[in-house]
């Protein structure tokens, strides 16, 4: 059992994760030095207090972790593992302990780091609560499967409103993503939301603060496409796998691209009305507009490059470059709105010749 | 007039042979693709709806070329999964609505096909309440929009009921007699009584000739 339930649900957490641990990691990284991690974990295990902050977000990864499960055990391809009831109550929790304890890996394992660093400063009481936060967590998300495993066809109090909200109004088909998001990817939703939120907000605060020029807000606009990159892959596998018949409709490649340029203009609203509300002093309404543009074309570019090679590998080395090659033009200073058309016109061109030739199929290790 | 000619076809999945035809005219009327589980019938009908990539060339009324009128072609071509799957949480109508629109569908007709296949008491509802029969016919209510000169229906008879089947064949015909050509599949000897099939050819050995 222990085997199936990683073939299924862990191995596709890490697979669906991958560009949210690189960002992870990317920020730990870069933002944070060695020693710097070592001081905050020092810190922390030194005040309860701080700890369960940090706490806090292992919790909330934790939440993302169930939720995710969750989502796996709502649909159709995975309802066999409802089967597992029937193996024994001992056996099944033991399995879904260690699917839990792979599953939070990230937050285990920076939980281990931190226990030794308690350890090493003989800080018992930080020790204590580690372990049993950890634990805890690991309990806790066992039972929440375990009640799901009994309950296969539960239907929470919103899906029921959404279910009769569906019933009276159409959902336009630039809206059916969005929607999947909410429904379907929430966490992920909301992590992309609050990351990209964090940045335009940081560039806001800093620009006042020393002699910067427009292009901090580039800069800016580079991370948020970066933090969108996985919405991009997720568009993309939701094409084939969910809605597979848009292949099918009679499209033109410009109707394409407008669509997909709706949907990320839609899921950019949020920033949108962050920078507009705090647009600093010196900075005109049209850079506002050239500047979302953008960062609108940075994204539409990467999803038609989606086309060309969607493979991990290829397309993440493919992106390392391409996001190298647009930060060194921005501090040459080339007009972000000239980036964007050759963004716009590059994109245009990959849709128009490679669209109908990708295909996606998972590949079995 | 040939309805489809295929030139060289040649579809893989990496380096895995699964159908290839060196050359295959279809003619208009309802024809029959028969074949056991796997022998690429699936995978031909959603080469031939424009859904997979493949080698070789596949024309339309031997004018509208699968990629370079890629719009006027999917326009006529009509294509329904042997076993559909749409998103759980959009209601029949948000697909009908999406595809009608897409495929020009004149007015007054979702509301017909919605009739004429009896999915008025669900459509809608969510997608995700369905049993596979009603996704089936879902499915095809969603094959038969617009005007097309083709609609291919991967495995129409399974998981449905006597009396869709019936109603089904009946909006054959009617399709038929305004000149639409179907191709129809199926893995067990359905017979498609009821229809006046043109032609039936085997998907077999990795090829399809008239059998």
């Amino acid at each position: 059992m222990i085997k199936i339930f990683s073939k299924t649900i862990l191995k596709e957490y890490y697979r669906q994760n991958v560009m949210f641990f690189a960002a992870v990691f990317f920020i730990a990284g870069v933002f944070m030095r060695g020693n710097e991690h070592k001081q905050i974990a020092e810190i922390a295990v030194k005040s309860p207090l701080f700890l369960v902050w940090v706490m806090f977000l292992w919790a909330l990864y934790n939440i993302k972790v169930i939720l995710f499960t969750q989502r796996i055990l709502k649909e159709k391809t995975y309802e066999f593992l409802y089967q597992s009831i029937l193996f024994s109550k001992t056996k099944r929790l033991f399995a879904l302990a260690v699917l839990q304890l792979n599953l939070l890996g990230l937050s285990v394992g920076y939980s281990a780091y931190y226990l030794f660093i308690a350890l090493v400063n003989a800080e018992y009481l930080s020790i204590f609560l580690i372990i049993i936060f950890d634990f805890l967590m690991i309990v806790f998300g066992v039972l929440i499967y375990e009640n799901r495993l009994h309950r296969p066809n539960s239907e929470t109090n919103f899906v029921s409103l959404t279910s009769r909200l569906s019933k009276h109004f159409l959902t336009p088909h630039y809206l059916f993503f969005i929607r999947h998001l909410f429904t379907k990817q929430p966490i992920l939703l909301l992590s992309v939301k609050l990351a990209s939120w964090f940045f335009v907000s940081g560039m806001i605060y800093l620009y006042p603060t020393d002699d910067y020029d427009v292009r901090l807000f580039s800069l800016g606009g580079l991370f948020v496409f970066l933090i969108h990159v996985v919405l991009c892959q997720r568009l993309f596998e939701y094409e084939f796998q969910q809605i597979s018949f848009v292949r099918n409709l009679p499209f033109s490649t410009f109707s394409r691209f407008l669509q997909y340029g709706l949907v990320f203009l839609i899921l950019l609203i949020p920033e949108i009305i962050v920078f507009a509300k705090n647009i600093p002093t010196g900075v005109s309404l049209m850079y506002l507009i050239s500047y979302f543009l953008f960062a609108l074309s940075l994204i539409i570019l990467t999803m038609s490059c989606l086309f060309l090679n969607w493979e991990q590998e290829r397309f993440g080395y493919r992106l390392f470059w391409y996001s190298i090659t647009t930060f060194v033009l921005i501090m040459f200073k080339v007009p972000i709105l000239l980036l964007a058309s050759i963004n716009y016109v590059t994109s245009f061109y990959i849709l128009q010749k490679y669209y109908y030739d990708a295909e996606y199929i998972v590949r079995e290790n | 007039m040939n309805i489809l000619t295929i030139n060289d076809f040649k579809k893989s999945y990496n380096t895995h042979l699964i159908v290839q035809i060196d050359r295959l005219e279809i003619e208009s009327g309802i024809h029959w693709f028969r074949g056991v589980n796997g022998s690429g019938k699936s995978t031909f009908f959603k080469s031939v709806a424009g859904l997979l990539p493949f080698e070789g060339q596949i024309t339309l009324e031997d004018k509208f070329d699968i990629r370079k009128n890629a719009v006027d072609y999917r326009l006529r071509v009509n294509y329904a999964e042997a076993e559909p799957l749409y998103p759980d949480y959009l209601t029949g109508k948000d697909l009908i609505k999406f595809i009608a629109d897409a495929k020009k569908s004149p007015k007054g007709q979702t509301e017909k096909l919605i009739e004429a296949l009896q999915i008025g008491d669900f459509v809608a509802n969510q997608v995700g309440t369905y049993s596979s029969g009603m996704l089936k016919k879902l499915s095809l209510v969603l094959a038969f929009l617009g005007n097309p000169s083709i609609i291919m229906l991967d495995e129409p008879l399974i998981t449905i009921d006597v009396q869709a089947v019936a109603n089904m064949y009946s909006l054959i015909n009617e399709y038929r007699q305004i000149g639409v050509t179907f191709l129809l599949s199926s893995h067990q000897d359905f017979r498609f009584d009821e229809l006046n099939i043109t032609k039936t050819y085997l998907v077999k050995d990795k090829t399809i000739t008239l059998g």
